[in-house]
């Protein structure tokens, strides 16, 4: 026991020190992943001559879509290398600036999907070391207005688990790829009673050793010989979400079976939904409580009919509106989906973002997957049907912008078109729900990677 | 909007049909989008025992005394729409009867649940004709029936014909075990095609019979419903897809067999076959599956493939319960996205199917005569954003916004 515990510092220590020639393993080199625990990195101030001037780009005279839901008539969008500069009307550009003109345009921030494959995301952990910059898929994805998605797992049990990362659609650059790794876990309600009991003494261990955490610098002043707080064993992902690190999402089931080809075969296919789950997500709702976050309920059937207990414990709501799931004849008005669901959820404050619909064939995720081979290709009509529920047309965008963001824990840096974001935009060729609208021109990590035109996915469409 | 076969009928008997009708009801709309003709601004569309009396713009058709009035405002009227392939109004239990591989003399009509959830949302997405068909399961999987998607008790309300299409599932799924049908696909041709013969000459033997020139066959109630087809009176829907099969669907019911015939699907690398589809003016109804990536990395829409090699007889489906049924708008809206121009794609959903199935008389457009199926739109009826305010099948009111979650 000693030995591994001597052996943990020893690897800690290794891990503080900058060993290039080792750098080349599974885990060596990889980018920054965003916040990580409480490391103090000291900041290199590049030499001034080493500073490369900032490349400007921008675009021009659209209809901008904030992506918070506003739109701005015939404003730029200021790009400055990866980062977005400024956002608004008579912007002064700077000299050398690159202007795309896109009056008569949209502009809008990048799709974000809340559950996806392919698309050049690679197998797993890390995800660095696997992702390809050159697939194909990728062209696909950007040309149905997508820039960032999530890979990988974000399902768990009676503990948060989990293995994923936002992967952007950085064709051809390989660095620019993954966003963050793990911002998202996962686990299923409802809980067994006694999985309950761990799971509560679970986050009552992790809050003591976060406090004792936050006051160990005080403690080690007082004590020099003070030990450090160690977390409770096979609590990370928990510390994680606790901390504000990843978000939480809870997958609910609930009872009432409904299969479309009815009882007579096909038992257990994955269309078998139930019609109603209102206790799992109350109870994910005081996961929500306990832990002092709100929590994300992945696709729930009975959102609609908890739409303030869902906002009052700060939880969003990832949906497709397409998912239809007939009520029980016995029990009506408080059973089965509504199409409503998005703008019942929207209206009451709770951030909802629009994933595809579970199909007979495929279709867990935005991909090429699903027999339809319409998953990857119709983001914008997931978006849709929640217009077609009632909700706003301009605020059913940020289902697939902003709120999305939020729901995969990133909106810091994804999301909306504002000063200090990525740079990631669409340039469409009218309102970016319309059935027949195309993307234009797509820019990730502020470098133009997908052009109608150019690509050969629908150029042969004449428009 | 430019529509190809202008008609301007509904105009002319508008005005001959102005005497007092109890019953009549007049609906007023801002738009009247009939899909086998212009649309009409400010119209006016009287129905009366479940048929369009007179249609045209307001100024030029008269209310008949005593008529109701209904003001739809500023929202459009529709044609229904008519999906050819269909599976879900049975209420629950299999349509793949998997013992036989060739199943002829089986029928959904005797599996229809009227009171179904699912016939009310499809009518909640303005379908209001389907043709409830068997699975693909099996080689020949039974005959579908012609239903109008009225959501009720009563299975003579809803039956338009009872015998509505042969179910034909060329290649693949019926491999997967629907009883000896050899072990290639030649023996399941062979099969396919012995039981046509027999039902071909069967039906000549009766009809000869009939006739007073010949003596009359013995009674084979296998083989009985293939009168119909081989009488052209029930076409033949043949789940087809691939090229391969393409053609050989093709070839089989339209060079071989003389029989009326829709081929469904068309999917995967079918439009390879197009052209050749296309001189033999195939009828199509195609979907679910709307694009195919060609070898150049284009996404290739199934539809616009066809349309491109001259096929004109083209209608989409959703084959529900794979895309929703209550979604066939979404597939127009995929189709048009991908190049289908909006006046074939608002074809495919009504006019086209409907006479493909042989009941283009009675639905699948708005005209003096047919009956009375339509939807209420915001707008487009085409744009998912967009779901039916009311449907209505025969004059009768069946769904309004809201009825279903």
């Amino acid at each position: 026991m000693r030995t591994l515990y001597l052996l943990s510092i020893a690897t800690a220590l290794l891990a503080t020190f900058e060993l290039p020639a080792q750098g080349r393993g599974r885990r060596g080199q990889r980018p920054d992943l965003g916040p990580q625990p409480a490391v103090a990195t000291p900041e290199v101030k590049p030499a001034e001559t080493d500073k490369k001037p900032k490349a400007y780009l921008a675009i021009v005279g659209g209809d901008v879509y904030l992506g918070t839901g506003q739109r701005l008539t015939g404003a730029t969008v200021l790009l400055a290398d990866d980062k977005i500069e400024a956002v608004g009307h008579n912007l002064t550009l700077p000299e050398g600036t690159t202007v795309i003109d896109a009056k008569g345009k949209v502009v809008s921030p990048g799709f974000v999907c809340v559950q996806g494959y392919g698309m050049g995301a690679g197998r797993g952990a890390p995800f660095a070391d696997s992702v390809n910059p050159f697939d194909p898929e990728i062209k696909q994805g950007l040309a149905a207005g997508v820039t960032s998605f999530l890979a990988g797992s974000a399902s768990g049990g009676a503990m948060p688990a989990g293995g994923n990362a936002v992967i952007k659609l950085a064709y051809g650059d390989v660095k620019g790829m993954v966003l963050q790794e793990d911002s998202v876990v996962g686990m299923a309600a409802p809980l067994s009673l006694a999985d309950r009991e761990k799971f509560e003494d679970t986050v009552k261990k992790v809050r003591e050793y976060l406090k004792a955490l936050d006051e160990f610098p005080k403690t080690k002043a007082a004590d020099a010989n003070a030990k450090e707080p160690q977390p409770p064993a096979g609590a990370e992902k928990l510390i994680a979400v606790m901390r504000g690190q990843a978000q939480l999402w809870i997958s609910v089931t609930g009872s009432g079976g409904f299969n479309p080809f009815g009882g007579g075969g096909r038992r257990g296919s994955p269309t078998t939904r139930t019609a109603t789950d209102v206790d799992a997500i109350r109870q994910a709702l005081e996961i929500a409580t306990l832990i002092g976050r709100g929590v994300v309920l992945q696709k729930p059937t009975s959102a609609w009919l908890v739409a303030a207990e869902i906002a009052a414990t700060n939880s969003m709501v990832m949906l497709s509106p397409r998912d239809r799931i007939p009520a029980d004849p016995q029990d009506p008005d408080r059973t089965g989906s509504n199409l409503a669901t998005a703008a019942i959820l929207a209206n009451a404050g709770v951030p909802v973002a629009v994933t595809c619909p579970v199909g007979m064939f495929g279709g867990a995720g935005v991909g090429t997957g699903g027999i339809m081979g319409q998953d990857l290709n119709t983001p914008h009509l997931d978006a849709a049907f929640a217009v077609r529920g009632g909700l706003d047309n301009r605020k059913a965008l940020r289902t697939l912008t902003l709120d999305a963001a939020k729901i995969l824990g990133v909106d810091r840096r994804i999301g909306s078109l504002e000063a200090g974001k990525d740079a990631d935009v669409l340039i469409l060729q009218g309102d970016p729900l319309h059935y027949a609208t195309f993307v234009t021109t797509a820019i990730v990590n502020g470098k133009v990677v997908y052009e109608l035109a150019k690509e050969p996915l629908y150029r042969h469409l004449a428009r | 909007m430019n529509f190809l076969p202008f008609t301007s009928s509904c105009l002319v008997l508008a005005l001959a049909c102005v005497s007092a009708a109890a019953q009549a009801t007049a609906h007023l709309a801002a738009r009247i989008v009939p899909a086998d003709g212009a649309p009409m601004d400010h119209a006016t569309l009287i129905e009366e025992k479940g048929k369009i009396v007179a249609m045209g713009p307001r100024a030029l058709i008269a209310i008949p005394a005593g008529a109701k009035v209904v003001d739809h405002g500023d929202h459009w009227l529709c044609p229904g729409f008519v999906d050819l392939h269909h599976h879900v109004s049975g209420g629950g239990g299999d349509i793949n009867d998997m013992t036989m591989p060739l199943n002829a003399e089986l029928r959904t009509l005797d599996v229809v649940k009227p009171s179904d959830e699912a016939i009310r949302r499809t009518a909640a997405g303005g379908v209001t004709t389907t043709l409830f068909i068997p699975g693909s399961g099996t080689n020949i999987g039974g005959f579908g029936v012609l239903l109008k998607m009225r959501h009720g008790r009563s299975l003579d309300a809803m039956v338009i014909r009872k015998l509505g299409a042969m179910k034909v599932a060329q290649g693949f799924n019926p491999e997967r075990g629907s009883g000896d049908l050899g072990l290639s696909r030649m023996g399941s041709s062979d099969l396919l095609t012995q039981l046509l013969q027999r039902g071909q000459a069967y039906e000549k033997a009766w009809r000869e019979f009939k006739a007073g020139t010949g003596k009359q066959p013995k009674f084979e109630p296998a083989l009985e419903q293939l009168r119909a087809v081989f009488a052209k009176e029930v076409p033949v829907l043949i789940h087809t897809a691939g090229t391969r099969d393409c053609i050989a669907t093709s070839r089989m019911f339209q060079d071989v067999f003389p029989v009326n015939m829709v081929l469904s699907h068309g999917c995967f690398d079918g439009w390879l076959a197009a052209e050749a589809l296309a001189k033999r003016k195939t009828p199509l109804n195609l979907g679910p599956r709307m694009y195919e990536f060609d070898r150049y990395g284009c996404v290739q829409g199934t539809c616009l493939a066809y349309w491109n090699a001259g096929c004109r007889d083209l209608s989409i489906n959703t084959d529900a319960p794979v895309v929703a049924a209550e979604e066939l708008q979404v597939q127009a809206a995929m189709a048009i996205r991908l190049g289908l121009p909006y006046e074939a794609a608002l074809q495919a959903l009504t006019i086209v199917p409907a006479r493909q199935i042989g009941i283009g008389d009675r639905v699948g457009s708005l005209a003096v005569g047919k009956d009375a199926d339509f939807q209420v739109t915001m707008g487009d009826p085409l744009d998912p954003r967009f779901a039916p305010l009311a449907v209505y099948i025969e004059g009768t009111l069946v769904h309004r916004l809201g009825d279903v979650r």
